[in-house]
């Protein structure tokens, strides 16, 4: 049963990374594939999903977060496209390339496995990649893989950001190493700001029991909000005056990635009483933005919903109220909390929201107490 | 990849690899590109046998390597590879000793209460064939009732529309994208970037409105 190594020709580019086929990644691209009539159309559809879900297994492994199902290869407009896309949800799309027959990786840059670092790689014989011109734009980059169904083997051959030809010249690819630079390059920029994830043992809350009387407040369903949903009392975040940080942050992703999270905004009352305190509004915008998070590695895993909670000034260009903020499970646990001085912008919370959980957000100060109750 | 020395071996430049990982945190692009460089050389040297489920298994050892490498490995006790070929073989031997059940299983259960262990059970039966779906947007298209398809066009030739783009790539015998290119002096990637950006969000509405029978 055992394959000897030499025996296995795989004829393998040094900078290429050789994948399995897997029994799942097969079953799904040829149920994909069995929707369509043409053979050929049912051949494109099952190499785009091989191409992809080898991709999706490989960013899952990396922990690069995607959202398989959401493409346009998946659903009825693969009917009209030659399509293999890949969304990395807040990045943009992964175009993964699919190619077929023998790439002849020249046999003199070295014997297979031995990385001669050294000598410079050298080019694929003239060979290319088809790239339909309906996928150069709006796509992140692009991964070229072969498949080779017989060996359940797909190889990653390379990474390019632009294509601007139909038949894509493979030694032009950069290695997969590049697409990570990729990726880094349009991860948000971080600001300074505290991202508050106290461990759960550090309990040391005493709001916890004064506030556990108050009057039950309404649940904010947030899963509902994927569905357009604008729920009594919370606004678009354009409806709310917020301070050029939150438009700086909001941009960030590319807008095509609007879709993926979902933001709504109200402001809350500290106090009920007195609106300003030495003309500092005695209010908060509470930003609530989500966006559905994936462990990619684990399909079986449930998906969750990625929260973001921020609090921000009301009017632009001052600073927050001093406020205590913490978040608390339905059990009364609370789980992150933090404090806003004076001196803050913004204060903000990001954490995992499993489907039906709820989450509480208590906001107090010396003589104020609010909360505001969430359910995924 | 970034240079090593030649005197370097595989084993060396995979522990290196290993301990720069480790410096950076889960997730972090740092920690990506070096797992990327691992996986690199690992598929080049992991052990190899032609069952079913050796696909699976190696796909199991490459998460395994990429989730626990930094509080399961240890360098003076083995290279990356034997430690990840041992929970390779390891995998394999309990994916055989599945199947083995699974075999067993089989041969006494009647085949009608299968419980959807194979994905492909789960297949929808095949739907209409995409012909009809191009033949109603080809009608939708054409009529461009709001007139929405004939307006988005380049800013330079109106008859380069989404309208156009959408009948002559869907056309029994369609159009390259290069034919078109020289009949309208437009170049392929200022086409290409009408049609996703204007073209395709339109193709995307009218199949969404199909779906949920408006």
């Amino acid at each position: 049963m055992n394959v000897n190594e030499s025996c296995l020709n795989l004829n393998l580019s040094p900078m290429s990374i050789p994948l399995p086929l897997t029994q799942r990644s097969i079953a799904l691209a040829n149920a994909a594939a069995l929707k369509y009539d043409s053979p050929e159309k049912s051949q494109q559809i099952r190499l785009n999903a091989l191409a992809i879900l080898v991709m999706n297994d490989f960013l899952g492994w990396l922990q690069v977060p995607t959202d398989v199902a959401k493409g346009d290869s998946w659903g009825k407009l693969a009917a009209l496209m030659d399509t293999a896309d890949l969304v990395l949800p807040g990045l943009g799309t992964l175009e993964c390339r699919p190619i077929v027959g023998p790439v002849r990786w020249n046999e003199s840059s070295g014997d297979e496995g031995h990385l001669d670092q050294a000598s410079e790689p050298t080019p694929w014989k003239s060979q290319t990649a088809h790239v339909p011109a309906e996928v150069w734009d709006d796509r992140i980059g692009f991964v070229m893989i072969q498949i080779d169904e017989e060996h359940k083997l797909a190889e990653l051959l390379g990474f390019t950001q632009t294509v601007e030809t139909e038949a894509f010249p493979l030694s032009q690819l950069q290695p997969m190493t590049a697409l990570i630079d990729r990726l880094e390059a349009l991860q948000p920029k971080t600001f300074s700001i505290p991202v508050l994830r106290s461990s759960f043992s550090t309990l040391t809350n005493t709001l916890t029991s004064t506030l556990a009387q108050t009057v039950e407040p309404a649940v904010a369903r947030i899963s509902d909000w994927f569905h357009e949903t604008l729920e009594a009392g919370w606004q678009t975040v354009e409806s709310l005056s917020l301070p050029p940080a939150f438009a700086f942050r909001l941009r960030e992703p590319a807008d095509r990635d609007a879709s993926f999270r979902i933001c709504r905004g109200k402001v809350i009352n500290l106090d009920l009483e007195n609106v300003m305190v030495r003309s500092v509004p005695r209010q908060v915008s509470l930003v609530v933005s989500i966006q559905p998070s994936f462990d990619s590695a684990d399909p079986e895993s449930l998906p969750e919903t990625q929260v973001t909670l921020s609090f921000y000034p009301t009017i632009p260009n001052l600073t927050l109220p001093p406020f205590h903020a913490a978040i608390r499970d339905d059990a009364g646990v609370v789980h992150y909390e933090g404090d806003a001085a004076a001196i803050d912008e913004f204060l903000e919370f990001e954490f995992n929201c499993g489907a039906d959980e709820e989450f509480e957000v208590l906001i107090s100060g010396a003589d104020f107490n609010v909360s505001e109750r969430f359910r995924n | 990849m970034e240079p090593n020395s030649p005197q370097q071996s595989r084993k060396e430049i995979l522990i290196t690899l290993a301990q720069d990982a480790c410096k950076h945190s889960l997730g972090s692009r740092e920690r990506q590109r070096k797992l990327t460089e691992m996986i690199t050389i690992l598929a080049r040297s992991l052990w190899r046998e032609s069952s079913d489920y050796y696909e699976d298994a190696l796909q199991d050892s490459y998460c395994f390597l990429c989730r626990r490498l930094c509080d399961l490995y240890d360098p003076s006790k083995a290279s990356v590879t034997t430690w990840i070929n041992s929970h390779l073989k390891w995998r394999l031997h309990s994916l055989k000793m599945k199947a083995i059940a699974e075999e067993r299983k089989r041969a006494y259960v009647p085949l009608t209460s299968e419980d959807g262990l194979n994905p492909v059970d789960n297949i929808p039966a095949p739907v209409a064939p995409e012909e009809s779906l191009v033949d109603l947007i080809r009608d939708w298209a054409t009529n461009d009732e709001s007139g929405e398809l004939r307006s988005k066009h380049h800013k330079m030739n109106s008859q380069v529309s989404c309208q156009m783009l959408i009948l002559r790539r869907l056309a029994l015998s369609p159009s390259t994208w290069n034919d078109l290119s020289e009949e309208f002096g437009v170049p392929v990637p200022s086409l290409s970037a009408l049609y996703q950006r204007h073209c395709v969000p339109q193709l995307r509405k009218f199949i969404q409105e199909l779906d949920t029978g408006d």
